[in-house]
């Protein structure tokens, strides 16, 4: 299990610097970096942590964990 | 290889342009055609006519002092210098005639009468003369010279006092000939003008600084003055104690990311000296104190030469037999996975090592561990550029050759300080700035470039730390709005939907250096200025270091650098492009070789099908499509239990890598760590097993500098560990279920190249054959490609990025007023493993913190005093230097001691897409301490060795 703070903090910034996108390009580019440089194991966290709440995530950054739900490969 | 003796032909070529005349002249009979300016002692040496020399060689500008290489030419009065001396069309010159034996026979007389009749003679012609290297003595035997008339007994320099205080080289003045090759090569060569010829006539000596000794002198001791004299003046110890070389073994320095080729010379199995080679394509016969002496390291008494193993980070080390500890290692690790899952386990390569080590690190991970847990100690350097190039061109590495320099008519330097980093760079961008092209620097710290000898920026551009991206998006927005972007350029070479965004992007006013001069602190008239200068220039090129990649925006700022030499036009040819200046030998090396977890070689993702099918065919074994863990999620997974073994090749990290007690803590938590290093290092202290490994002087394979260049690496001597580092990694494989076996490390050349396409081309036949390769090299490129982008990026169409600033999280505060900024001093490298056990700790002892005056006053801090830095995440203490060269705000230590802690103080914050730690950034108070520095107390006293 990923640090939930450290994953907030990562996702954030990665939501923070895509965030002068429009919301679904924005959402999309976080989804595609997620999945390209995250293991599945810090996804699978991040969804769990939305889960439970998913406080102090941006909403760029929600809904990118969001979208992670939809073809992510089972762990 | 017997002693290599490389041709000198007096004076240095003269580049001809593609439609130049060539000038034809006879010499004694032989003609010979030379590009125009060529003088007449290179062009007889070409036609393989020797003219004795003694202040004339090929890699500086002829000086016509010595009076030997006289010659007579036809319908000329006189005996003029050959050296000085150009060719003339159709010229017919005598280089011997009875006149000219008697002239040279007179003056080699008079040089010989106030010279040492033992100094070392070796000849620079080629003749092997017992004891050493004295060309003098060389031309005398070559003149005819039995006898001086004059005898030994007049007045001279013969007792003059040797000046010993350089740890790596003598200079003894009744050896000196005055010849200046010394000083020109200081000047012409290193650039750093710190000899001169002091006094006049009779008293004229060879002189460092004012006067001073070498080692308290200017001198950085990067070994050129040595390798210019002609005669035992400037002599390396080494070569006194042990004796002159006698064989030669051609190979790579293993310091920073300029690769350098050095001829290791040796007598017998054992090193005399370290000499760079003249045809080595990086560095072209220069060198810097660390490849050029700082090779002690490999033969210091701290060298683990055994295999250890322990149950428990508080019990003894065992040493054991490679086959126990491999047995050990292998079956822990299957356990851990056993117990814990196959993602349980992973491991870190090192930029240190060869690409064949790397490579076989890697596989090992993916194929026989079974996951993609693998990363490189890139990530805290060069990810970004690694990220930021392949977003916009298509590729993760530079675009251009060293030599490109020489083409450059701006340069922009920005978050580097290659006079400290890479010097022989720095040397040969000295060389291009002293002929005429202008430079700005980008940097918080009046970097050296700045203003030194013959050299000073049109800018400076002294922004805030972290701040870069501000700053590069005001020069995009003035190239923009003024009109400066090459419109054609961009039509043909760009993608015009990400031009049209970016350029539209860019334009508005935030991006302005009105509104960002708000940010990054540089008066908006001054970023104007010199981004006019970059965008009008005919050959623009950025050059740039961990300044720009270690921030929170490190991959943001590589993109639009990207944007900013896409726009203007300056990428594709020689004199332009974005140039990473790498830090560690082989980080690019590193990265090619698939150490990234969502990478397979070739920087390709591991979800790609195509490419997984590669490997698999290749290695036999179905290959994890999802990335792996990166460095730091790692060692947050380990503290989280689900991380639990850990093998690290050649990396310190427990020094290294932010937040060191972080780091530790993971390092703490894992049930099985296997450091495989040189030294027992800090990250040592939390292993369970040490692999002895192998310095560069026991390598056999290949590193890749920063400008793609493929360079051997060729064993001087066996491994004194007993095995190749990449044989370690195959048996510990092996001992796991997966063999792997190669009988040479040629095998696993052959086989990054049957699978990475941008290798297909290279092997080390091929190598030992053309001596080095810069890749892209395959089918389309077989000798390799020195400038990339040519007609075309590698991803098609150049792609612009938008790249707002978004700044840092980590800020100053009422607590924590002050930046820190961390980085390297020129003699020592990294954490400092290598050079620390050198003499080169001479120069640098202590790791110090740089403050400005005001800073310092307002504390209280005097030069010289202990300060306390203390961050959000830790403290330290080492001794204050008061330096007017840190901008207000700002404070600066390097990181090469590992009692210093300088990464107990920096944090976690790191790059957004990348992770790279934002070493550039840490928010600190200083403050006077009655503590002593921590390099006076014992380490045990920090906490800083837990065993």
């Amino acid at each position: 299990m990923s640090d939930p703070a450290t994953l907030v903090r990562m996702v954030n910034q990665i939501a923070a610097n895509v965030a002068h996108h429009s919301h679904d390009r924005a959402v999309a580019e976080i989804t595609k970096h997620l999945r390209a440089t995250w293991p599945l194991s810090m996804r699978v966290d991040l969804v769990a942590y939305v889960d439970g709440g998913g406080l102090d995530l941006t909403p760029l950054a929600a809904a990118a964990a969001e979208q992670l739900r939809v073809g992510d490969p089972k762990p | 290889m017997t002693l290599l003796r490389e041709p000198d032909y007096g004076t240095p070529a003269r580049p001809a342009a593609v439609d130049a005349e060539l000038v034809t002249v006879h010499v004694d009979g032989i003609q010979v055609s030379v590009p125009a300016g060529t003088s007449v002692m290179r062009a007889a040496a070409l036609a393989g006519v020797d003219i004795p020399k003694l202040c004339a060689t090929d890699s500086l500008e002829p000086f016509g002092s010595c009076r030997l290489c006289l010659v007579e030419i036809e319908g000329r009065k006189g005996t003029p210098a050959s050296c000085t001396t150009p060719c003339g069309p159709d010229m017919i010159v005598a280089t011997h005639s009875p006149r000219l034996a008697r002239l040279r026979r007179g003056v080699t007389e008079l040089y010989l009468s106030d010279h040492p009749q033992d100094c070392l003679t070796n000849g620079a012609h080629g003749e092997e003369v017992e004891g050493g290297e004295c060309e003098l003595h060389g031309i005398a035997a070559m003149v005819g010279l039995t006898d001086v008339r004059y005898g030994f007994a007049g007045k001279n320099h013969l007792d003059a006092a040797k000046d010993e205080s350089n740890p790596y080289f003598t200079f003894d003045p009744a050896a000196c000939i005055a010849c200046s090759r010394c000083v020109r090569a200081c000047d012409e060569v290193q650039g750093t003008f710190a000899l001169t010829i002091a006094g006049r006539g009779f008293g004229s000596m060879v002189s460092a600084s004012a006067g001073e000794s070498f080692m308290a002198s200017e001198c950085v001791s990067c070994g050129a003055c040595v390798q210019a004299c002609p005669t035992s003046a400037l002599q390396e110890k080494t070569v006194i104690e042990l004796g002159p070389p006698n064989r030669t073994v051609l190979t790579t320095c293993a310091y920073c990311g300029v690769g350098c080729s050095f001829k290791a010379e040796l007598r017998g199995d054992e090193v005399v000296r370290m000499v760079p080679a003249k045809d080595g394509g990086a560095n072209e016969g220069h060198s810097c104190v660390k490849g050029r002496f700082a090779w002690g390291y490999a033969s210091h008494r701290d060298r683990q030469l055994s295999p250890m193993v322990r149950e428990s980070t508080n019990d003894e080390w065992r040493p054991v037999s490679w086959d126990e500890a491999i047995d050990y290692a292998a079956s822990r690790l299957t356990a851990i996975q056993a117990e814990h899952g196959v993602k349980s386990i992973g491991g870190i390569t090192s930029s240190r090592c060869t690409n064949e080590e790397v490579f076989v690190v890697q596989k090992m991970i993916r194929a026989a561990f079974g996951n993609n847990n693998v990363d490189t100690c890139a990530r805290v350097c060069h990810a970004p550029t690694g990220y930021g190039l392949s977003q916009t061109f298509g590729t993760s590495a530079g675009t251009q050759d060293f030599k490109s320099v020489e083409q450059a008519d701006v340069i922009l330097l920005i978050g580097a300080n290659p006079t400290d980093g890479h010097p022989v760079f720095a040397s040969r961008m000295k060389q291009r700035l002293r002929k005429g092209a202008a430079l700005v620097v980008v940097d918080p710290r009046r970097i050296d470039l700045v203003r030194s000898p013959h050299v000073e920026a049109a800018h400076h551009l002294q922004l805030q730390p972290g701040t870069n991206v501000a700053m590069v998006n005001a020069f995009g927005h003035v190239v923009v709005t003024e009109g400066l972007v090459d419109r054609d350029f961009v039509a043909q070479r760009c993608e015009a939907d990400s031009f049209a965004q970016w350029e539209e992007f860019i334009a508005r006013p935030e991006n302005s250096p009105e509104a960002t001069e708000q940010i990054t602190g540089v008066p908006a008239e001054q970023v104007r200025a010199a981004v006019r200068l970059y965008a009008t220039a005919p050959n623009a090129a950025i050059y740039y270091g961990l300044g720009v990649t270690e921030h929170s925006q490190g991959s943001t700022m590589v993109m639009g650098m990207a944007n900013l030499a896409m726009a203007t036009g300056n990428i594709g040819r020689e004199g332009v492009g974005i140039n990473p200046l790498r830090g560690q030998n082989n980080v690019q090396g590193s990265c090619d070789m698939g150490s990234f977890p969502h990478e397979l070689p070739g920087y390709r993702h591991v979800g790609d099908d195509t490419v997984r099918e590669v490997f698999e065919q290749v290695w036999a074994r179905t290959l994890d499509a999802e990335p792996g863990l990166r460095i730091p999620n790692m060692l947050d997974a380990a503290i989280a239990g689900s991380y639990r073994g850990m093998f690290i090749q050649g990396e310190d990290i427990a020094q290294s890598d932010p937040n060191v007690k972080h780091v530790k803590a993971a390092l703490a938590s894992l049930e099985l760590l296997i450091v495989q290093d040189l030294f027992l290092n800090e990250t040592a202290a939390f292993a369970h097993v040490f692999l002895p490994g192998t310095s560069f002087l026991e390598k056999d394979g290949t590193f890749t500098n920063a400008e793609r260049r493929i360079n051997r690496v060729r064993p001087v001597m066996e491994p004194r560990c007993g095995k190749q580092e990449w044989q370690v990694a195959c048996e510990l494989a092996t001992a796991m279920g997966y063999p792997m076996h190669y009988d040479h490390g040629s095998q696993i050349m052959d086989e990054i190249a049957a699978t990475t396409p941008t290798f297909a081309g290279v092997s080390f036949a091929k190598l030992d054959e053309v001596g080095s390769l810069q890749w892209p090299c395959n089918a389309s490129a077989p000798d390799g490609t020195p400038t990339m982008h040519v007609g075309g990026f590698v991803r098609g169409k150049g792609h612009f990025v938008d790249t707002p600033f978004v700044a840092t999280d980590e800020r100053t505060s009422r607590k924590f007023p002050l930046i820190l900024t961390t980085g390297r001093i020129l003699s020592q490298y990294n954490v400092g493993a290598q050079t620390r056990r050198t003499p080169n700790v001479q120069w640098h002892g202590e790791d110090i913190l740089e403050i400005h005056p005001h800073d310092a006053e307002e504390r209280g801090i005097v030069d010289g005093a202990a300060v306390a830095i203390i961050s959000r995440v830790g403290q330290t203490v080492l001794r204050a230097r008061i330096a007017d060269r840190m901008p207000q705000g700002v404070v600066y230590t390097t990181f090469h001691y590992p009692s210093s802690g300088a990464n107990i103080v920096t944090t976690d914050y790191s790059d957004w897409a990348t992770n790279c730690p934002e070493y550039k950034v840490t928010a600190v108070q200083i403050a006077p301490t009655s503590q002593a520095p921590v390099s006076e107390q014992a380490p045990q006293e920090l906490g800083m060795v837990p065993r």
